[in-house]
């Protein structure tokens, strides 16, 4: 039986044959080695080879000649001439398996692939991914939106009078210590902590999704929405990141090989809603569009998208022409049945890192908040006790407030917390619980003993836990009640409400779309613009934070306008 | 006669955005396993790009509101989601992908 060899192809077996014929020359080569294959190692540039060549005798010379021969291979076969050895024998392993094993039909089609027709399917995958998208927030909404009330109670009430009993208990009540504690601490730090089983369904959601294979193709999908602002698929991996938190999701253009593609994937990638800026939806939706908060939130993640891709088409055109994109393999993983541990450990590193950053970054800035909201400026108040509408706070945030008139939320109130939003998007939510809160009164009212607290903890979340059972059918449109049960209002969303209805002169729906849309689009945070300067540089962060504010305005002005057209 | 390799390259450059592995494993009539080691000999020859990996993250940067205190670094971001790798099409002059692959 003759010894079975791979066939190289002419040019490739000339220059193999020239090698072996010079190996054979060298005797401490030869006995330890066959020539061809040490021929056939040294053409496929073998790395292991040189090293030991060099320091032999007539070694270097057979390294010239190698690299002669590689020479003249490449001008007669073209780029990527190394590949052939490698592609002949692949071709001979590949000829061998079609030999010696019986393939009569098509590859067998496996689970996986009978999934994917659908789920990536040219026309379907879109609007799959779309609905799935929606079921997401519809969970977010309805189901975890249950829970914010029971935690709302808890911490604007139960925790906020056990503060004040305590503060009391040490002879502080009636102190700017109080204040810092009750009006500050608890009132702005609490309010983003609300927010929490929002935010822990949401990355339950995700995780979910994650762990079953799909949002994987959730990438592949969207390629085509991608390539058509000149942006690889591979682009949209980074704004799935950004769905969850910005920072990252800059970091991750990392994984694009072209600059162009870089800088423009950072650009648009704070139009993608970050998970800080969920609890403003919710919160507003809540206020204003109680029976239709889910469409409200699942609409600003579909503007985001939307922004983007008609940011990146603008800058396509100008700023970033398109160049070449080079094609691309997608090693997707099999769909599986997810893992409970899997999804929980997402879930909950995901939803401690939000609460570790109430603890760090809202912590601090609520105090900053508190403490500009104390000083006054003008009136007779002194420090701690001045009307809020003298404040530091209020006084610059009043000088800038003219400036969304036109967008319907020119009050300073509005104007604050968007102004500490930039700081990060969860202070949002927390200035608002400070400046409309203090003004009102949240902790106000007999305070119950601690065992009434337990209890009221207690049998609030099993109320929870009944009205969660009966939104979940909510999602594919049953309802178990009757629509009349209205949720009841908080303080905070009252003040909400008259603030935003005054300030548009009575068209409080169209301002506070306009708000969030103003949410959606400027500049995520502080620490995403840092992220944007790292990987872009000074000039395009810059543009990043101009553009985004422009743009976030402009929209804000069109929706509210819009709105008032449309008598909302 | 058409290499596998070569046809696995046209299918590349003939592909209208990217392409799954498993799909291209079925046009080329091969086992997926045997793509996989297609694609890693491509890409130690620098024909095909290797996945980038989310390293040498900003700890101090990356540490802002949103990826909270716990976050140090991207390696370790909990909000990084965990999506595909992908391997693209190297256009490169012939000298530097010699260059690569010797390295």
């Amino acid at each position: 039986m003759s010894a079975f060899r791979v066939d190289y192809g002419s040019e490739v077996e000339t220059a193999i044959g020239r090698l072996a014929e010079t190996i054979e020359s060298i005797p401490e080569v030869t006995a330890g080695y066959s020539s061809r294959w040490l021929a056939v190692a040294l053409l496929d540039e073998d790395p292991g080879l040189d090293g030991p060549l060099d320091a032999i005798d007539g070694g270097a010379d057979l390294l010239t000649l190698r690299d002669r021969l590689l020479d003249e291979l490449r001008a007669s076969l073209g780029d990527h001439a190394d590949t052939k050895i490698v592609a002949a024998r692949f071709q001979a392993a590949n000829d061998i398996a079609r030999a010696a094993t019986d393939r009569t039909g098509e590859r067998e089609t496996t689970r996986t692939d009978r999934i994917d027709a659908v789920l990536t399917h040219r026309l379907l995958g879109i609007p799959i991914f779309l609905a799935l998208m929606w079921a997401v927030f519809k969970i977010t909404t309805d189901i975890a939106g249950v829970f914010l009330d029971w935690v709302d109670e808890a911490i604007s009430g139960s925790l906020a009078h056990f503060v004040a009993s305590l503060v009391a208990l040490i002879g502080l009540d009636g102190t700017w210590i109080e204040s810092l504690l009750v009006d500050g601490v608890v009132a702005g730090v609490g309010a983003v902590l609300v927010f929490v089983p929002i935010l822990l369904a949401l990355f339950l959601a995700l995780a979910f999704l994650e762990d079953t294979g799909y949002m994987a193709r959730a990438a592949f999908v969207m390629d085509r929405l991608m390539r058509g602002v000149g942006l690889p698929g591979k682009s949209f991996l980074p704004m799935l990141v950004g769905f969850g938190c910005t920072v990252p999701a800059v970091y991750a253009t990392r994984t694009l090989e072209n600059e162009r593609d870089r800088i423009l994937t950072s650009l648009l990638v704070p139009f993608m809603s970050c998970g800080a800026r969920l609890p403003v939806y919710v919160l507003i939706a809540a206020v204003f569009f109680p029976n239709n908060a889910g469409l409200v939130v699942f609409g600003m993640y579909l503007l985001g998208i939307a922004v983007s891709l008609a940011i990146g088409l603008l800058l396509k055109r100008t700023l970033l022409p398109e160049g070449k994109h080079a094609p691309t393999i997608m090693e997707m993983p099999a769909y599986r049945l997810p893992m409970l541990r899997t999804i929980w450990f997402h879930t909950w590193t995901r939803t401690k890192a939000f609460i570790a950053g109430a603890g760090s970054i809202i912590f601090s800035t609520m105090i900053v908040v508190w403490l500009l909201m104390s000083i006054p400026v003008s009136g007779s108040g002194g420090f701690a006790d001045t009307d809020v509408d003298n404040s530091a706070f209020a006084t610059v945030s009043g000088a800038v407030a003219p400036v969304f008139n036109p967008a319907g939320f020119g009050s300073w109130e509005a104007t604050g917390s968007l102004l500490s939003g930039f700081v990060a998007k969860e202070v949002v939510v927390g200035t608002m619980a400070q400046v409309y809160g203090v003004e009102d009164g949240v902790v106000e009212g007999d305070e119950p003993s601690l065992g009434d607290s337990a209890r009221e903890i207690v049998t609030g979340f099993g109320g929870a836990i009944v009205g969660a059972l009966k939104a979940t059918p909510g999602i594919i449109g049953i309802h178990f009640d009757d629509g009349t049960e209205e949720g009841e209002s908080s303080l905070l969303m009252t003040s909400i409400r008259q603030s935003f209805d005054e300030s548009s002169g009575g068209h409080g729906a169209s301002a506070a779309l306009a708000f969030l849309v103003f949410v959606l689009l400027y500049t995520p945070c502080m620490a995403a613009a840092g992220a944007i300067r790292h990987e872009t540089g000074t000039r395009w962060m810059l543009l990043s934070i101009g553009g985004q504010t422009v743009l976030a305005w402009l929209f804000a002005v069109i929706v509210f306008q819009g709105g008032k057209v449309i008598g909302l | 006669m058409t290499m596998i390799l070569d046809r696995l390259l046209d299918e590349l450059h003939t592909a209208q955005g990217p392409i799954m592995n498993s799909a291209l494993a079925r046009r080329l009539g091969i086992d997926e396993s045997a793509l996989d080691g297609m694609i890693g000999v491509l890409t130690a020859k620098g024909v095909l790009s290797v996945p980038a990996e989310f390293v040498g993250g900003d700890a101090a940067t990356c540490s802002g509101a949103a990826c909270g205190s716990s976050c140090v670094g991207l390696e370790k971001c909990p909000f990084v989601l965990n999506v595909p790798e992908t391997y693209s099409l190297v256009d490169l002059p012939t000298s530097e992908v010699v260059s690569r692959s010797s390295q």
